[in-house]
């Protein structure tokens, strides 16, 4: 089977896109390395705070004209807007399989979430209206009304390139805003792309800008008083000490979501090998970097004897390796396999530390991914293969901590109860799914569980575009959350009038 | 490839590339049999729309929550020839039989995603259960001109 072709053939020169064009950084550059083969496709700029600052400004300006701009008219803006991504499904997703290392069947499902953040944030015109009454006092009516606000900042991050930004930048823009946009650094190919589609889309120049970089862009974002809210997805240190902090004491609007260790019930009455399948997605999918990855499974013996209990626990491990050990790993555009590399190797190394921690505290290796198979013979420098550990307790780190990786920790709760309990114990409370086909027990998981986002016979709990994209305890920072109409409210201020005509 | 575990992008891309073969072959038959230019340019219009609905519904299907990791097992991809049958040399009779061949072999294909894909979302299984039920009747139409 031959491998898909790849859209970048010449490593690209990236350039930051301000005032509806290429604007040269005036920093230094950073080589952004496809993880499956190890070769450089771009060359990205770590812009300064000069540049940031610059894009501000030049944000500021576009907003005067884009808030006044009728929504209709900047809807249709996003309808151009959700064509060209359409057109350019294909290339977009191999473009992100270049940059990430995910599989091309993951990247197109990337695309599609991506593209139905933009669909939704079309129907503005609707979902923006406010509300009013009439004689609140006699002769006196009220009513509200959403306005923009200003320059949003956005800052994506590396498991997810293409689409999580566009969990804010649609609303955003769509609403009468402007944007600075910073990708990641380590995949910023495809918002590349995607601000020159805005442009070709219609969307004036200074409206949709993009800054790239690192840290002093980040630093930039939080300290300029002109930006008016700015929206985080990463790790907890950075969302919660950095962004979330900043935020509050600069006065800014902020959603950050952070990080997840996330568990999955199995209860006796799951049908196995539709939840063994739910997992294999849920566990690996990403190679296991997603903040809603399942990482630790509790076979539940709720109405089980000892006995019983430890049998169904053999049966849902030993289908859950077996499934994991077929799982082909490669470069994510050859389309035979399933899984491709982590995204760096310093993120692999990351992985293997928790491996031998793992090992280290007690906890046995039953599928060791350490020296994968990987088709294709590529190097090894980015690769780990699906990992499972048995007899894991809560006390251990692989069971705390968030891996970001392929690697899932099978564990054992006698009850429902015990086993909501045992997921409490973790100060992460992104996802959680439970496996069952009785409805009581599903209710009370949903009832008690401590997290943002529920699964039911559904390993990835992730909330489509018109809902929010939910988070509790360590896992969210902030007050509304991204996408549906969350982020309506999050990008827009309530006026309240009060009128009386004398 | 070997086909154990295979991924639903090379099924999908199996499926287009069947699709497209399929509407040059008919269309070659359109030119050569005039009698039954009609229903060789039907056909072939047809697998142009189906291979246009099976991309669509995967495209707007697929999501990073449900598909990734996903495979189809122990499923085999036909290897269907449809070189010798636009030969200059073969007979009108020889190629609708050998076009039924063809039918019957890719609508079993169609047939075994559609029931392997069952564990993914509805609209999956439903559009190759609706071009492999498109193909499996195309097979009695090209019997009857047969006589």
């Amino acid at each position: 089977m031959a491998i898909l072709s790849e859209p970048i053939k010449e490593p690209i020169e990236l350039m930051n896109f301000i005032g509806g064009e290429p604007v040269p950084s005036s920093g230094t550059t950073k080589d952004v390395v496809n993880p499956a083969n190890g070769k450089v496709i771009a060359k990205v700029p770590i812009s300064t705070k000069e540049d940031h600052d610059h894009a501000v400004e030049v944000a500021r300006e576009a907003y005067q004209d884009w808030r006044c701009t009728p929504p209709m008219a900047r809807v249709r803006c996003l309808f151009r807007l959700k064509e060209l991504l359409e057109e350019n499904f294909e290339e977009l997703s191999r473009i992100q399989t270049m940059e990430h290392g995910k599989t091309i069947d993951e990247s197109r499902g990337e695309t599609r979430r991506g593209i139905e953040n933009v669909e939704v944030a079309t129907g503005i015109p609707t979902l923006m209206m406010g509300y009013n009454l009439e004689d609140i006092a006699t002769g006196i009516d009220e009513y509200l009304i959403r306005q923009p606000l200003g320059v949003f900042g956005i800052i994506g991050p590396f498991n997810f390139p293409f689409m999580v930004p566009l969990w804010f930048a649609p609303y955003a823009v769509a609403t009468g805003n402007c944007i600075i946009l910073k990708p990641s650094s380590e995949d910023p190919i495809s918002q590349a792309k995607i601000v020159e589609l805005a442009d070709e889309a219609g969307i004036p120049p200074g409206v949709w800008n993009v800054v790239h970089g690192g840290r002093d862009v980040v630093s930039a974002m939080l300290d300029n008083q002109h930006i008016k809210g700015v929206c985080f997805v990463g790790s907890t240190p950075v969302g919660r000490d950095v962004i979330y902090r900043r935020c509050g004491e600069t006065g800014k609007r902020v959603i950050s979501q952070a990080g997840a260790k996330n568990f999955a019930l199995v209860m006796p009455d799951a049908n196995l090998e539709l939840t063994t399948a739910a997992c294999m997605t849920s566990f690996f999918g990403n190679t296991g970097q997603r903040c809603l990855a399942n990482a630790n499974l509790i076979v539940v013996g709720e109405g089980l004897s000892k006995k019983q209990h430890e049998a169904f626990y053999t049966e849902v491990v030993d289908a859950f390796v077996t499934a994991a050990s077929k799982i082909r790993m490669g470069y994510g555009l050859d389309e035979t396999i399933h899984m491709g590399p982590l995204r760096d190797p310093g993120k692999k190394e990351n992985v293997l530390r928790y491996i031998e921690k793992g090992i280290e505290q007690g906890a046995t290796l039953t599928l060791d991914g350490r020296n994968p198979v990987i088709v294709g013979g590529y190097p090894d420098t980015c690769f780990v293969g699906p990992t499972v550990f048995e007899n894991v307790t809560l006390d251990m780190v692989i069971a705390q901590d968030e891996i970001f990786g392929p690697v899932g920790m099978m564990m054992k709760a006698d009850t429902l109860t015990e086993a909501i309990a045992m997921i409490h114990t973790n100060p992460f409370g992104n996802s959680a799914s439970i496996f069952t086909g009785n409805g009581k027990w599903a209710r009370e998981f949903q009832y008690w569980t401590e997290v943002g986002n529920i699964g039911v016979n559904i390993g990835i709990a992730a909330p489509m575009a018109f809902f929010p994209f939910s988070g509790m305890k360590d896992s969210f920072f902030g007050s509304l959350h991204g996408q549906g109409m969350e982020s309506i409210r999050f990008f827009t201020e309530s006026k309240v009038v009060i009128q009386r005509w004398f | 490839m070997d086909n154990e575990n295979i991924t639903t992008s090379a099924i999908m891309s199996f499926s287009e590339k069947l699709e497209e073969q399929s509407v040059a072959f008919y269309e070659k038959l359109a030119q050569k049999f005039d009698e039954q230019q009609e229903t060789f340019l039907r056909f072939s219009k047809e697998c142009r729309k189906n291979k246009i609905h099976l991309v669509r519904t995967y495209q707007e299907t697929i999501s990073d929550a449900l598909e990734a990791t996903f495979s189809f097992e122990a499923l085999v991809l036909p290897k269907i020839d449809f070189e010798s049958l636009i030969s200059e040399e073969v007979s009108f009779s020889n190629a609708v039989k050998g076009a039924v061949a063809i039918e019957s072999q890719a609508s079993e294909f169609y047939a075994q995603v559609a029931d392997q894909a069952q564990s993914l979302l509805a609209t999956i299984p439903r559009a190759f259960k609706r071009v492999a039920g498109a193909r499996r009747s195309r097979s009695e139409t090209l019997l009857g001109l047969l006589g």
